[in-house]
This record gives C-alpha cells, sequence and structure tokens, in this order.
C-alpha cells in the first residue's frame, strides 16, 4: 500500500475521531461549570478549570474519591508513553523549539476556541495543523534562520493566546491553567480519547518508523531514494502535533513540552542506541509521572511540577556523568 | 548486490542540455552541457562556493533547473548519494550497520523493513569496503575514512547506476585520501558503476577521473582528463601559471 493511501487513511482516522471529542464538547455551558454537581472523581479544583473542552460523561461519574489519583496515573501514563517516544525525534532532530512552539500554537488554538465558544480542541487541532505547514517547509529567505522563524512564531503564538484569554469569558484563570497544566483534572472518557489517538499514532510510527528515521537523518538521500521528503516530514510533523495538542488540552503545556524533551534526552544519554533509546525514554517518562505523582500526594505538591522534577533527576545523573567522562 | 564484471558498451545515463543550476530563478551555472556515460567516472572540481553542489543537487534532481533541461535517455536512474561528512548530524545513534540499512529503503518500500537475508547484502557491503568487523559501533564513533567507507556501502548497497560523491575526501590526511580515491576506483570497476565526485582538489582526483569540469566564477569547463591536465589549459582556466608534472605515470600539478 503506498505512501498516498496510508496518509489519505490516517486523515480519515483523525476526522472520525472527531465526533468523538465534539461529544463531550458541545453545549458546554463555560459560564457554569456543571462538574462541583457531579459526584465525580474530578477533584474539586476542576471547577476552577472550566478551559476544559470535554463535558464529563455519565462514565466518568465513579464512586471511589481517589479515583481521580488513578485518572491522573493513566493520562500521565498515556501522554508520556508517546511524547517521551516522539521526543528522540524532536531531540534528535534538534526542534526542541518547534516542539515547544507547536505547544503554544496549540494554546492559541484553545484561548481561541474558548473566546468564540467553538470547542477549544478544534481551535488547537486546527492551530496545530497551521504550525506543522509552517514548520515542515522552508518559506523564509534564506537570511533568516529557521529558528528565528520558528522564533517568531512561538513569540506570536504566545502573545495571541495571551491577548484571546484576556478578552475570554473566563479570564486570566485559564492562562495559569493552560501553562501549569492540571494532570489530575482529567476525565477517563478524555484519557479513553486520547489513548485511541496515541494508539493510532503509535501504530503510524510502527509501520513507518524507518522512513521517519531516514528523513530525519539524511533528507537528501531520502530524496535520493525516491522518497518525497517533504511530505514524510510532514506526516512525522503531524503526528507529533497531534500528540501535543491533546497532551496539552488534558496535562498542560509544562508537563507536555517535558515529555517531548527530558526522558528522549535521557535515554540518549542512558543507551546509546535508537531502538534502545525507543524503549527506554516512554519508560523513564512512565516512571517519572508515576513516581511524581505519588510524590505529590505524599507532600502536597503540585503534580506538574513534581513530575517535572523527577524527569529531572532520571536525567541529572547520566548529564553529571558524561560531563565527567569527557573530560576524563 | 550488482557485480557486472564483463564490460558493458557505452550508454547515456544523463544529460545536461543548456542548463541553468540554481536557487528559485537565481542561476549560479549557467549553459552547463554535458553527458555522463554508464562507464564515466567524472570529477566536478571547484573552490568552495562556485556552484558544486547546486550543481550536484540539481543532478540528483534534489533543485530544479533554472533553465534547461537534464535528459535520463535510459530512463529514471538509481543514484547511490554519498554525501558530505558534515551533513550528517552524529547525534543520532545509529550504528555502522543502520546506516548501511537505510540505503536499501528505497527499493523495500513503506512497510517493508529489510529481511535477514537483506542485512546481510548491508553486512556485504561493509566487509567489502574494509571495515565488516565495525558494524556494531556508532557511525559517530567511527574516523573521517571509515565514516566515508560506511557511506560508500550505503550508497553500493542500493545498486546504484551512478555513484555520486559529494566532498568524499575532505578532512583527510593524505594517506585516508589515497585509500577512499583507490575504493572508489575499485568500486567503479568491480560494480561497472559510473562516478561522479565533486571535490575542491583537482590534484586528488586528476590520476582517477576520466573527464573532469571545472567550475571556476561561473565559468564550467567540461572534457577528458587528458585535456584538462595540461598546463597551458589550466594556467588559461586559472588565470595562474600552473605546470602539470608526470612521474611514473602520476600526474602533479606545481
Amino acid at each position: 500500500m503506498n505512501f498516498r493511501r496510508w496518509f489519505s487513511l490516517f486523515s480519515l482516522f483523525l476526522l472520525l475521531c472527531a465526533p468523538i471529542f465534539a461529544q463531550n464538547i458541545e453545549d458546554l455551558p463555560l459560564d457554569d461549570p456543571v462538574v462541583p454537581t457531579l459526584p465525580s472523581p474530578v477533584p474539586p479544583e476542576r471547577a476552577e478549570h472550566p478551559h476544559h473542552d470535554a463535558e464529563p460523561l455519565a462514565s466518568d461519574v465513579v464512586s471511589d474519591p481517589n479515583a481521580f489519583l488513578w485518572q491522573a496515573l493513566y493520562a500521565g501514563v498515556v501522554v508520556a508513553a508517546l511524547c517521551s517516544y516522539l521526543g528522540l525525534f524532536v531531540v534528535a532532530r534538534r526542534m526542541v523549539f518547534i516542539g515547544v512552539a507547536l505547544a503554544e500554537i496549540s494554546s492559541a488554538g484553545i484561548a481561541l476556541g474558548l473566546l468564540l465558544g467553538f470547542a477549544p480542541l478544534w481551535g488547537a487541532l486546527a492551530f496545530m495543523l497551521l504550525g506543522v505547514t509552517l514548520f515542515s517547509r522552508r518559506w523564509a529567505p534564506r537570511r533568516v534562520p529557521p529558528d528565528a522563524s520558528i522564533g517568531v512564531f512561538y513569540t506570536l503564538a504566545t502573545a495571541l493566546g495571551i491577548l484571546l484569554i484576556a478578552k475570554s469569558a473566563q479570564g486570566e484563570s485559564h492562562m495559569l491553567t493552560l501553562l501549569r497544566g492540571d494532570v489530575l483534572a482529567v476525565y477517563p472518557s478524555e484519557t479513553l480519547q486520547m489513548a485511541l489517538v496515541f494508539a493510532a499514532i503509535g501504530l503510524i510510527h510502527w509501520l513507518f518508523g524507518k522512513e521517519f528515521l531516514l528523513v530525519s537523518l539524511d533528507r537528501d538521500m531520502a530524496s535520493t531514494l525516491g522518497y518525497n521528503a517533504a511530505r514524510w516530514d510532514f506526516l512525522l510533523f503531524l503526528t507529533i502535533g497531534v500528540a501535543v495538542s491533546l497532551s496539552i488540552r488534558s496535562v498542560g503545556v509544562l508537563l507536555t513540552a517535558t515529555m517531548l524533551i527530558v526522558p528522549a534526552s535521557t535515554a540518549f544519554l542512558l543507551a546509546p542506541r535508537w531502538n534502545r533509546a525507543a524503549i527506554f525514554a516512554p519508560l523513564l517518562g512512565v516512571g517519572a509521572v508515576a513516581i511524581g505523582l505519588w510524590l505529590s500526594l505524599l507532600g502536597d505538591f503540585p503534580a506538574s511540577a513534581v513530575i517535572v522534577a523527577v524527569s529531572f533527576a532520571f536525567l541529572a545523573p547520566f548529564l553529571v556523568w558524561h560531563s565527567f567522562a569527557r573530560r576524563a | 548486490m550488482k557485480e557486472v564484471l564483463a564490460e558493458k558498451p557505452a550508454e547515456t545515463l544523463l544529460r545536461f542540455h543548456n542548463v541553468a543550476a540554481g536557487y528559485g530563478k537565481t542561476a549560479i551555472l549557467e549553459n552547463l552541457s554535458f553527458s555522463i556515460e554508464n562507464d564515466d567516472y567524472l570529477a566536478i572540481v571547484g573552490s568552495n562556493g562556485a556552484g558544486k553542489t547546486t550543481l550536484i543537487r540539481t543532478l540528483l534532481g534534489l533543485l530544479p533547473t533554472v533553465a534547461g533541461q537534464v535528459e535520463f535517455p535510459r530512463g529514471a536512474l538509481h543514484f547511490g548519494y554519498v554525501p558530505q561528512l558534515q551533513s550528517l548530524d552524529e547525534i543520532f545513534p545509529l550504528t555502522a550497520l543502520e546506516i548501511v540499512k537505510m540505503g536499501l529503503f528505497g527499493r523495500l518500500g513503506a512497510l517493508k523493513r529489510p529481511t535477514r537475508a537483506e542485512t546481510d547484502k548491508a553486512r556485504a557491503s561493509l566487509e567489502e569496503v574494509g571495515i565488516g568487523e565495525l558494524e556494531n559501533h556508532l557511525f559517530r564513533e567511527l574516523s573521517g575514512g571509515q565514516k566515508q567507507r560506511a557511506l560508500i556501502a550505503r550508497a553500493l548497497v542500493a545498486e546504484p547506476d551512478v555513484l555520486v560523491l559529494d566532498e568524499h575526501t575532505n578532512n583527510l590526511d593524505i594517506s585516508g585520501e589515497k585509500a577512499i580515491m583507490a575504493l572508489v576506483d575499485e568500486v567503479h570497476h568491480k560494480h561497472n558503476v559510473a562516478v561522479v565526485m565533486v571535490t575542491h582538489s583537482l590534484g586528488a582526483v586528476a590520476n582517477h577521473a576520466k573527464h573532469i569540469g571545472l567550475i571556476q566564477q561561473g565559468r564550467f569547463d567540461f572534457a577528458p582528463v587528458e585535456t584538462v591536465m595540461q598546463s597551458d589549459y589550466l594556467s588559461e582556466f586559472y588565470g595562474v601559471p600552473m605546470r602539470v608534472l608526470e612521474v611514473e605515470g602520476v600526474r602533479a600539478i606545481v
């Protein structure tokens, strides 16, 4: 089956996923959150985070008062497993800035959705697609370095997000939520949707991993072998963009960016082979989420910040070790 | 791996017809007219920034022509491309064998992965270029010459019609340069594959190539090596006095 057919199937899959998201989003009473009235796993602070576009489904209502912690773990594991793997490409291609910029651009899309009253996820996906299109091809004049053109859109998206949030009905509290994220306030249905889409992205990477690696390492070689490098790059960026958009919606910019960067960096130091790093990166990401949530529960710390700290704690010994090894 | 030891009759693989090569609508080199035969051994020589890479990218089809036509009389060609070493980012933790296996991807197509037999073919290619024992070493940990050999193995495993080498002697000492040139000679004869080399060092290729294309300040001269390697010819082309000496069949420029 050729690339175009697979690409079309993937696009179709994304389109088919759209109603799943939409069913939770339509008629969301943004000004009057319904969450606190539900005997739900959602913690009280969820009521203060009406940026969440997903309305709880009946299946989201459970009786276990600690269920929100399990939901946080499930959501964190789903995000960590995929984003940490995708992070190998983000780090190796030196496009960390693109990853962070896509996260910010998706946030601006969420803000637009909040302002105009449509499902924020659509805004995130639309903005992400725009960002992926911009970043997957060289459009700026040659005198403008690629990272500068990415930086322009990063700052523009951040400013746009601030402006849109300031004008939205829910005000600036959303901005803090968007920036810090809230892994403790994820509905089970959100996690399930994320898991399904992420499984599809994982399948795409399992099928086309060698193509993504080839165009990432040597675009010219890929072209001489008959590959349309620009299309493969677009597909790779699209998978990263979709993962980033959905992750931000659930766990926030900070945790998403961390999972894209830190576990992959650690894995490259821990296991200097691509295939082994591809196993270690998700394990490190999932481990950081599990340990971080446990520590946040023990010490009553903000979960996302603790997970970031644990991720760095995994990375730090390898940084020190390799720094000494290089000097020796 | 293609091993055609018998001589094949000369056949034109690629023909440049008054091609202008450049970026967008800006031509860097104009009036490029030459052809490459199936048994050709061609060197394109020019200083940094002269337009060698632009020419090679046009030849590989990575850049559209600004004007003129590139013809493929025998149909589409398989190129075996050996890029400049610095164009590969060594942050990717890939072994020499994994790098060579990438040369198989074009013929495999999407969805398929190299089989055991194809992996053995990649191993054989590494053996052929003399670094079979380094298959599990990280590419970034190899020496400059070993990296070039791995990249030549990657290009060969794709069974190319034309082997294209971009500054393959850069950053090599004199012995490394000679060893790599000897390997390219061997590959050219053993596989009966056309070779196109791009270099800034005329001395490095003068005793190997059959045809030489000289690039200088937008001028492109293409001629047999016997024509180019003449004192008068080089002095006129470069505008400075040059002498070509031949000692025991080896040409040297002073």
